[in-house]
C-alpha cells in the first residue's frame, strides 16, 4: 500500500505533460546489418542541431523528438561505418537502422563509435564501459579471456587477489556487487575457487560498471552493479565460433528462427584438465573429476513493430570429485523472460520474469562416513520498468521490482557421527521497489539526473524467530507462521548526478547516492568459496547503507583521442557485517548470534588517462585510496584498515595494431598489498606453539606487480570466415607475488620460527585458437 | 605437445611456490599464559604458566615462576599449587572428582587471572578398532574409537592419540550435535606407509569429557594454528575462559583411556 501510494506521488512529480504541436518523433531500433544483433548504446545525431541527439537504451530502441524540418541522421557506434539518412520530418516516424560493421583493416584515425567526447557530456559519472574488443586483446591467466578480470584494470576497481575473478569496487566488499547477466542477479560469479569467472566472453554483448552513483532502476547491493548482457544470435544466417585453449574450449552456434525476426545462441564452455586423469594409472584417480562448464542460450523474436520478446538462460557447474567416496559441486542458474512493447513513440516498457539460484552440494561416503550436505539461495523476481521521452531534453525512467527470497542456509543427512544431524530451516523474503529517475538538460551545459528508490523488505516466515543478547546467546525463541511478516524495512534510496559543460572539452560532474544492502554474504575467506551462505536481513540483521559522494573533471585533448578523467570519492558506510572470533558459520541454526556490527569509510582519487583512437590505444589508471572499518568488538573499536585497503593501485594497459595480421597487448599492475593480520609473538600451548595476535589488519602484504604480454595473429579474415591464434605470458618477469605468508616452525630447525610466503603462477604463457563463420 | 601443456597446467596450478622471506614483525608485549589442566587422573593435574614470546626468538616455554597458583574445589575446598619446575605448578596427591566445580586462581606480576571449569561426567570407550582404508588410492590402516553417547545432555569430546613416539598433536574435537544418543564409530588417526613394520606397536586412545568453554577454546585454538594470511579471514587469538586476557584455557575433564596393538 505504501508503494502504491509512492509510486503514484513520483508519477505525478515527473511526468508533466508537454504538448508542442509542431514536434514529432522519430524511434526505432538499430542493429548490426549482418547479424540483425541490437546494438546497446549506438548513438543518433542530428547534423543540423548540435546538441540534439539521442543514444539507444539497453534493448537497442532509441527515441528522438524534433521540430517539423529536413535534417541528416547520423548513426553511430564502435567498429561500425557511420551512417546517414536524409529525412523530411513532418509526421512521426519509426525508422530501424541496419549498420555494416567495420572490417579489420588499419586506419590511422579510427572513428570512435561513441559521440566523440561521450567521457565529457554524459551525466553519469562513475560508469565504466569495456568493449568485447578490449576484453578480447588484453592477455589475461591461461588465455582465458575474461570481464571479470579486464575490468579490474580499471581504477577504483580491485581484484580480490592473485588470478582472482573477485573484485572490490571503491572500498566496498566483494559481496556488495550486484552482478547481473541478463538482469538476473549471480550470487556467486566465480569459478575453480576465483580463478575463472562465470562469463564465456563469446556469449557476452555489452558490460557497463556502475561504480558511482548507480542509476535508480537499479538497487540491491551497496557497491556496485556490474550489467552484463548475452548476445542475442545471428537473425540473417547461420554463424558459429568458438576457441580451444589451454584450459578450456568453448563454442557458440546462433542461427534465424524467422529470418530477421526471431534468433537464437547458444553457447557452452568446459574445461578439460580433468581429462588428463584419465590416463592416470590408479582407478581411483581415473574416476576423480575437476572442471567447471557454462552454458548460455538466448532466444528472442520479433512479434511485430512493438512487441518483442527474449527468453535468456545461463547454467553453469563446478564439479570436483575423487573416486566414489567424495563429491562436490557448485554453480548458477538463471533464467530470463523478457517482453519489450512500444506503447507509442514516447514510451517504451520492459517486462521482466527473472529466475535465479544458487546451490552447492557435497556428498561424501566412505566407510562409516555417509553424509550428503547442500545449500541454496532462490530469486523469484518480477520486474516492470518503463522510460518515457517527454522530450530530448527531459527523459523520465520509472518502474517497480518485487524479488521472493529462499534462503536454504544448510542442508545435511547422514548416518554414523552425522545420524541426528538436523537441517537448518529456510528462510524468506519478499524484496519490492519502485523508483524513478528523471534526466533534464536545464541548459545545453547543464544536465541533472537525479532520481529516487524506495525498498521495502520484509523477512518472512514460517520459521522459528531468535532474539539474542549482546554476547549473541539467545534470548527469546518464537515460531513465525506462514508468510508471517517478521520484520519490514523501508529505505529510501535518493540518487543525484550533475554535470555542466565547460565547454565542448571539458565538464565537471558530481554525485550523490544512497544505497541499501538487504542481502549479506558470511565468508571466510577474500576469494569467496563456494560454501559462502547470504543471509537476508532479519529482527536481528538490519540492512546496510551506503551513502556516496563524488566529484569530477572530465577533459578531452587533441580532437578526442585522449580522455583524461579525475574522481574523487567519499563513502560512508552503515550495519556493516562481521562475525565473532570462532563463528561457526555453516550449519549453525544460530548464526545470526555470531555476526557484529560495524561501520565503514573509504575515499579516494582515481585519476584515468586513456587513448581511444589510432593504432596505439590504451589506457593508465591510477588510484589512491583508504577504506577502513569500525567494530565494537575488534580493535577496541577504533578505525582499522579493511583487507581490501590499498593505497596505491596503477594498471598500464597498451594495445597496438601492429600490420593487418598481427596485433599487440601488453599491461603492467601495481599495487600496495591487502592489509592483513600477522602475529606479534608466540607462546606454547601443549608443547605446540601457537601465534599470538594483537590487532586486526596492523600488517601489510608485500606490494604487488606484474607484467603481461598477448599476441593475436590472424590467419584468416574474410567476410564469412575468421580465425585467429591467441598468444599470452601472464607474470613475464616472473614475479613471486604473495599469495599467502604463512608463520611456523622452521622446517629445518623446529626451535626457530619463519614467516613462509606461498606464491602461485610464475610466467605462464598460453595459447588459443579462436574461429568464427560469420 | 599435449603432454607438455598437462605438464605445464600442473606445474601451475599444484606446485606453488614457497619461499621463507623476512617480514619485520612488532615485539610481543608481556601477556600470561596458562594451560591448566584438572583430571580424575592425578598425573595429569599441572598447572602450567609462561609468557609470549617475541615471534623470531626460539621456540621454548618461557615461563612464569614465583606465580600464586590455587585450585577452588566447589567454592569452598581451596588447594595451593606449588612450583615443581619453572613455570610448571602442581599438588601431589591432587585429583579432580566428577561433577565438580573448579576455580582456577593466578596471581603473576601483581594481576589476577580467573577461569572456571566444570568436569563433566566420565563417557568410557566401549572399544577400539584397527581397519584398513583407502583413499586417494593409497591403503592406510585406522584407529576407530567407539563409545556409547548419552542421550541426555550436550557432549563435549576431545580426543588423544598416542602411538609410538608420535603424540596426536592434533586437535581432534567433537560436539554431540548431530549425534546425541548414539553408539559411535569415530576414526581418529591413520597410519600410512609402511605400516606392516608397525605390527604389534600398540596405540594408546583417551576420550576426554570436557565443557563447553573448553570446547569453544580448542575450537577457536585449531582454526588459529591453521590461519594463513592472505586469501582468508584475519587470524584471531583462540577465545580463551581466563579472565584479564590471558592466552591459554582451564579445563577440568574426564578422561577414558584404552590401548589397542596394531595387527595385520
Amino acid at each position: 500500500m505504501h508503494l502504491y501510494k509512492i509510486t503514484l506521488f513520483l508519477l505525478t512529480l515527473f511526468i508533466v505533460p508537454i504538448c508542442k504541436s509542431q514536434n514529432f518523433s522519430i524511434n526505432g531500433t538499430i542493429t548490426d546489418a549482418k547479424t540483425g544483433e541490437q546494438l546497446i548504446g549506438a548513438i543518433v545525431t542530428v547534423k543540423e542541431l548540435p546538441n540534439t541527439g539521442a543514444a539507444a537504451n539497453s534493448y537497442g530502441y532509441y527515441t528522438l523528438i524534433l521540430p517539423k524540418g529536413t535534417y541528416t541522421l547520423v548513426i553511430r557506434y564502435v567498429g561500425y561505418e557511420n551512417f546517414e539518412q536524409k529525412l523530411n520530418l513532418t509526421i512521426n516516424e519509426v525508422l530501424n537502422f541496419a549498420i555494416e560493421p567495420k572490417g579489420r583493416e588499419l586506419k590511422e584515425v579510427e572513428i570512435s563509435a561513441e559521440k566523440a567526447n561521450e567521457n565529457v557530456t554524459r551525466t553519469q559519472m562513475g560508469v565504466d564501459k569495456l568493449t568485447m574488443k578490449e576484453i578480447k586483446q588484453i592477455p589475461v591467466l591461461f588465455g582465458e579471456q575474461d570481464l571479470l578480470k579486464t575490468l579490474q584494470l580499471l581504477p577504483g576497481v580491485k581484484s580480490a587477489g592473485e588470478g582472482n575473478a573477485g573484485f572490490y569496487v571503491r572500498g566496498g566488499g566483494a559481496d556488495q556487487n550486484l552482478v547481473l547477466l541478463d538482469e538476473a542477479p549471480v550470487y556467486n560469479a566465480s569459478h575453480l575457487l576465483g580463478f575463472f569467472s562465470v562469463f564465456n566472453s563469446d556469449a557476452v554483448k555489452d558490460v557497463t560498471l556502475y561504480k558511482g552513483s548507480m542509476p535508480a532502476e537499479f538497487g540491491g547491493r551497496l557497491s556496485s552493479v556490474l550489467d552484463v548482457k548475452m548476445n542475442e544470435g545471428n537473425q540473417k544466417r547461420f554463424g558459429a565460433k568458438g576457441g580451444v585453449g589451454l584450459i578450456a574450449s568453448r563454442l557458440t552456434l546462433e542461427a534465424p528462427v524467422v529470418k530477421n525476426r526471431g534468433s537464437f545462441m547458444i553457447a557452452a564452455r568446459r574445461t578439460y584438465a580433468d581429462a588428463f586423469l584419465k590416463l592416470s594409472a590408479d582407478s581411483n584417480r581415473r574416476k576423480s573429476t575437476l572442471y567447471f562448464y557454462d552454458l548460455n542460450t538466448k532466444f528472442n523474436y520479433k512479434i511485430n513493430e512493438k512487441n518483442r520478446i527474449y527468453a535468456s538462460g545461463y547454467f553453469g557447474r563446478d564439479v570436483f570429485g575423487f573416486g566414489d567416496q567424495f563429491s562436490f559441486d557448485w554453480g548458477n542458474t538463471t533464467a530470463t523472460v523478457r517482453w519489450n512493447h512500444i506503447f507509442n513513440s514516447r514510451l517504451f516498457s520492459n517486462t521482466s520474469f527473472i529466475y535465479s539460484n544458487y546451490n552447492y552440494r557435497i556428498s561424501v561416503e566412505s566407510g562409516d562416513l555417509n553424509v550428503k550436505i547442500g545449500s541454496t539461495i532462490k530469486d523469484l523476481n518480477f520486474k516492470q520498468d518503463y522510460q518515457y521521452f517527454v522530450s530530448n531534453k527531459n527523459r523520465v525512467k520509472f518502474g517497480w521490482n518485487v524479488i521472493h527470497h529462499t534462503f536454504i542456509p544448510g542442508k545435511i543427512e547422514g548416518s554414523g557421527i552425522f545420524a541426528n544431524a538436523v537441517s537448518n530451516e529456510k528462510r524468506y523474503a519478499l524484496e519490492s521497489s519502485v523508483y524513478a529517475s528523471q534526466e533534464i538538460n536545464f541548459t545545453p551545459l547543464l544536465t541533472v539526473n537525479y532520481g529516487l528508490r524506495v525498498t521495502d523488505f520484509r523477512y518472512l516466515g514460517p520459521g522459528t524467530i531468535y532474539t539474542y543478547d549482546e554476547n549473541g546467546e539467545v534470548l527469546t525463541t518464537r515460531t513465525a507462521g506462514k508468510n508471517e511478516v517478521v520484520k519490514t524495512y523501508i529505505n529510501l534510496e535518493p540518487r543525484i548526478n550533475a554535470s555542466y559543460l565547460i565547454d565542448e572539452k571539458q565538464s565537471i560532474k558530481a554525485a550523490y547516492s544512497r544505497t541499501v544492502q538487504n542481502l549479506h554474504l558470511l565468508s571466510n575467506s577474500t576469494s569467496g568459496n563456494p560454501t559462502d551462505i547470504w543471509v537476508p536481513s532479519s529482527n536481528n540483521v538490519k540492512p546496510e547503507l551506503g551513502d556516496q559522494y563524488s566529484v569530477g573533471y572530465f577533459r578531452n585533448l587533441k580532437e578526442n583521442k585522449f580522455e583524461l578523467s579525475a574522481e574523487s570519492y567519499y563513502k560512508n558506510l552503515y550495519n556493516q557485517v562481521d562475525y565473532r572470533n570462532g563463528a561457526e558459520l555453516a550449519f549453525n541454526q544460530l548464526v545470526e548470534g555470531e555476526l557484529v556490527y560495524g561501520t565503514g569509510r573509504a575515499y579516494g582519487i582515481e585519476l584515468l588517462g586513456r587513448k581511444k583512437l589510432g593504432k596505439l590505444t590504451g589506457w593508465i589508471g591510477y588510484t589512491l585510496s583508504r577504506t577502513e572499518r569500525k567494530f565494537r568488538e575488534i580493535n577496541d573499536g577504533k578505525y582499522f584498515p579493511a583487507k581490501q585497503d590499498r593505497t596505491h593501485d596503477i594498471s598500464v594497459v597498451i594495445m597496438y595494431e601492429l600490420s593487418k595480421k598481427w596485433s599487440l597487448s601488453t599491461n603492467w599492475v601495481y599495487y600496495t598489498g591487502n592489509a592483513v593480520t600477522f602475529p606479534s609473538g608466540k607462546y606454547q600451548i601443549e608443547g605446540q606453539t601457537v601465534n599470538y595476535y594483537t590487532e586486526r589488519n596492523g600488517y601489510r602484504m608485500p606490494a604487488y606487480h606484474r607484467l603481461d604480454f598477448g599476441a593475436t595473429y590472424y590467419r584468416k579474415n574474410t567476410a564469412t570466415y575468421e580465425s585467429s591464434w591467441s598468444f599470452s605470458i601472464y607474470n613475464a618477469y616472473a614475479r613471486r607475488n604473495a599469495y599467502t605468508i604463512n608463520f611456523r616452525e622452521s622446517s629445518t630447525d623446529p626451535n626457530q620460527n619463519e614467516a613462509v610466503k606461498l606464491s602461485l603462477f610464475r610466467l605462464i604463457p598460453a595459447i588459443t585458437y579462436n574461429f568464427h563463420f560469420k | 605437445m599435449i603432454r607438455y601443456y598437462t605438464l605445464l597446467f600442473i606445474v601451475a596450478i599444484f606446485c606453488s611456490c614457497e619461499t621463507v622471506i623476512d617480514v619485520p614483525l612488532k615485539d610481543a608485549d608481556q601477556r600470561l599464559v596458562i594451560e591448566g589442566t584438572i583430571t580424575n587422573d592425578s598425573n595429569y593435574c599441572v598447572i602450567k604458566i609462561s609468557q609470549v614470546s617475541n615471534f623470531y626468538s626460539s621456540n621454548s616455554f618461557n615461563a612464569v615462576s614465583n606465580a600464586s597458583v590455587k585450585i577452588i574445589e566447589n567454592g569452598s575446598a581451596e588447594y595451593t599449587f606449588l612450583e615443581v619446575a619453572p613455570g610448571i605448578y602442581k599438588l601431589n596427591g591432587f585429583v579432580g572428582a566428577i561433577g565438580a566445580n573448579y576455580q582456577l586462581n593466578v596471581t603473576a606480576d601483581g594481576k589476577q587471572y580467573i577461569a572456571n571449569s566444570k568436569m563433566p561426567a566420565q563417557v568410557d570407550i566401549d572399544s577400539l578398532s584397527v581397519k584398513d582404508d583407502f583413499f586417494f588410492g593409497d591403503t592406510s590402516k585406522v584407529v576407530t574409537c567407539h563409545f556409547q553417547d548419552p542421550v541426555d545432555n550436550v557432549n563435549y569430546y576431545r580426543y588423544k592419540s598416542f602411538f609410538i613416539d608420535s603424540t596426536g598433536k592434533d586437535i581432534n574435537i567433537d560436539r554431540d550435535q548431530f549425534f546425541n544418543g548414539e553408539y559411535i564409530d569415530r576414526d581418529l588417526f591413520s597410519i600410512s606407509g609402511d605400516f606392516e613394520e608397525k605390527y604389534g606397536d600398540s596405540a594408546t586412545i583417551e576420550l576426554w569429557s570436557i565443557d563447553a568453554s573448553v570446547f569453544d577454546y580448542f575450537y577457536t585454538l585449531s582454526a588459529t594454528l591453521s590461519a594463513g594470511s592472505g586469501q582468508f579471514a584475519a587470524p584471531a587469538n583462540p577465545n580463551s575462559n581466563i579472565s584479564n586476557g590471558a592466552m591459554g584455557f582451564f579445563s577440568a575433564h574426564a578422561i577414558s583411556r584404552k590401548g589397542i596393538k596394531l595387527v595385520p
